[in-house]
């Protein structure tokens, strides 16, 4: 029997369906790889796990707290108090997009098949991102409602249709797929997972320790550009003092995303790979 | 579709990886790409792939360079290392995420699993493949786009003895067919027996780009095993004649400093029976050995007197 019975043909194919293809390819490679959706139920247990606990917890503690510790609590912030920990696996799915087929050698095969490195990346900033950008609007609101539900006790829930809430649920998705695309510009510049992820612990949580300690203002100004920051100030119902303009710290925190995939794009095009 | 390589040079870092390297890769025949490990053939298939890029010279497939293919699979099919794959993923999945890049049907997946022989496991994740299985997993992935090109580094790692005949079948057919096939080995004795064609390199450098018939006729004045009923008698006429004669443990002359024609002719002219008349394989690999060792102990000599590095 011949080992090419059946001919694949190649057709003149048009630029939108050559990156449909690779669109589809990057999409079954994560469908196909089981470490996706533990990481999805894990982000999802801690991010709609932790709100409602802290919750509870404080709506039990209400009638101990003082007037200024009462006057001091924010709602929409308990909301989002396990998307802390639930961001750095969503940006981890981001790094291993890539870092993975770093480690097993894949990644030639991948551009054996496909030699427009930048092409690929962009279909990978497009599966990710989509991902992050559902899952994590997802995650904001399935997380708001049980939270508000059991702060109703305080006096303090927020009802959706408060000023500024649907803004600051959707915002908490743009921010998930801001820092999951960030992963997979670390992961692609580092080749390597444990590179990636220690790259985003460094920005999300290391970062923001060394600055707090510069002295004012610049502990502040320079503080606001830092993602966690720029999270606080898109998500947070009223703007803090010194804080970016919402637009402004939009750009800011989408300049993350940009430049990190920029250099990786950069980095794929010129070195072997 | 030739493989056309073209004076390429390329270094990491200081290590010189391939030099100067020429040679052209024709159409209907397996082609041998030859040379010990380290040797830079790794090198070179990655840079025909694209993925590495020469520091010097250029490399062009059917005239194009590959990184301006579009869906290249239909044109070149190659597998580097059947190692590269995801563990978690099944082998049906790393095939159609390659299926899918080029514009392949998923049924053509299906088709070729089964053709490899792996029909029964494509729904099982890879991580639980034996080497042999990820060869053919990788094989497979290759003539996915059913190209003119093909090319396979150290195919026969982990195959079983079947399997190694089943490779060489489909190289054979596939060279038949008109296709242009580039495989590579570290062993002469492996290649002997599928190549129509060599190409072999030492330390990045050309060797030889001969038929495999001519490079095994050059390397067998090496040594001859005759196996002959009167022994003692051979002996003394191949020694007549210049040969250096040494009788094995196992009743068999190895002999040095005569072609086995020569012997033949001798024999038949001082009437004496033979048994067996071949030449001695392992010698054929020492000679192989000695033919690349001896490139390099050249250049780093060469390097050396003219204070190159």
């Amino acid at each position: 029997m011949s080992m090419l019975t059946a001919t694949a043909r190649l057709a003149t194919v048009g630029p939108a369906a050559w990156f449909k293809g690779l669109i589809s390819a990057e999409t079954v490679k994560l469908r196909a790889t089981r470490s996706t959706y533990a990481m999805l139920t894990g982000a999802t247990a801690l991010a709609v796990g932790i709100g409602p606990l802290v919750a509870k917890s404080t709506a039990s503690r209400w009638p101990h707290l003082t007037a200024a510790e009462r006057a001091g609590f924010d709602p929409m912030a308990t909301t989002f108090r396990g998307f802390e920990i639930a961001q750095l696996i969503i940006a981890t799915l981001g790094v291993l997009a890539v870092s993975s087929e770093y480690s097993t050698g894949l990644i030639r095969t991948t551009f054996a098949a496909a030699p427009q490195r930048r092409a690929v990346l962009a279909a990978k900033a497009l599966v990710i991102g989509a991902i992050a950008l559902l899952i994590g609007t997802a995650l904001s609101f399935a997380t708001f409602f049980p939270t508000q539900a059991l702060l109703d006790p305080t006096g303090t829930s927020l009802a959706l249709g408060h000023p500024g809430v649907v803004r600051a649920l959707l915002a908490m998705g743009v921010y998930l797929t801001a820092i999951a695309l960030t992963g997979l510009g670390l992961g692609t510049l580092t080749r390597s997972t444990a590179g990636g992820v220690a790259g985003l612990f460094g920005l999300v949580f290391l970062v923001p320790g060394a600055v707090s300690a510069l002295p004012a203002p610049w502990n502040v100004r320079i503080g606001t550009w830092l993602p966690g920051d720029l999270a606080g100030q898109l998500t947070g119902l009223h703007l803090q003092a010194g804080a970016l303009s919402r637009p402004a710290s939009l750009i800011v925190l989408l300049l993350y995303p940009i430049v990190f995939l920029g250099l990786a794009a950069i980095r794929l095009h010129r070195q072997d790979a | 579709m030739k493989i056309e390589v073209a004076d390429v040079t390329k270094r990491y870092g200081e290590a010189v990886a391939v030099s100067g390297l020429t040679f052209t890769v024709e159409p209907g025949r397996v082609t041998g790409f030859l040379g010990p490990n380290g040797s830079g053939k790794s090198t070179t298939m990655r840079m025909i792939l694209g993925l590495d890029t020469p520091d010097r010279g250029d490399i062009a497939i059917g005239g194009h360079r590959y990184r301006g293919l579009v869906r290249p699979m239909h044109q070149v099919g190659a597998l580097l290392d059947a190692t590269a794959v995801h563990p978690a993923r099944t082998g049906t999945a790393h095939l159609r995420a390659l299926a899918c890049a080029n514009g392949i049907a998923p049924s053509r997946v299906d088709a070729l699993l089964e053709q490899v022989g792996l029909g029964s496991v494509a729904r099982r994740r890879v991580g639980g493949y034996s080497l042999g299985m990820k060869q053919r997993l990788g094989i497979a992935g290759a003539l996915l786009g059913d190209p003119s090109v093909l090319m396979f580094d150290e195919p026969v790692n982990g195959l079983d003895p079947e399997g190694v005949r089943w490779l060489r079948d489909l190289l054979r057919d596939l060279a038949a067919e008109g296709r242009t096939v580039l495989v590579s080995s570290h062993l002469l004795s492996e290649m002997s027996q599928t190549a129509d064609h060599l190409i072999v390199i030492g330390r990045g450098r050309l060797i030889a780009d001969t038929s495999t018939q001519d490079f095994i006729a050059d390397g067998s004045a090496a040594r001859v095993i005759v196996r002959a009923p009167y022994g003692g008698d051979l002996a003394r006429v191949l020694i007549a004649d210049g040969a250096a004669v040494e009788a094995r443990g196992d009743g068999t002359l190895a002999v040095t400093d005569l072609t086995a024609a020569r012997i033949g002719h001798l024999a038949h002219e001082a009437g004496l029976e033979l048994h067996e008349l071949r030449p001695d394989q392992a010698s054929l690999e020492e000679a192989f050995m000695q033919l690349t060792a001896d490139a390099v102990e050249h250049r780093a000599l060469a390097a050396e007197l003219t204070g190159e590095r």
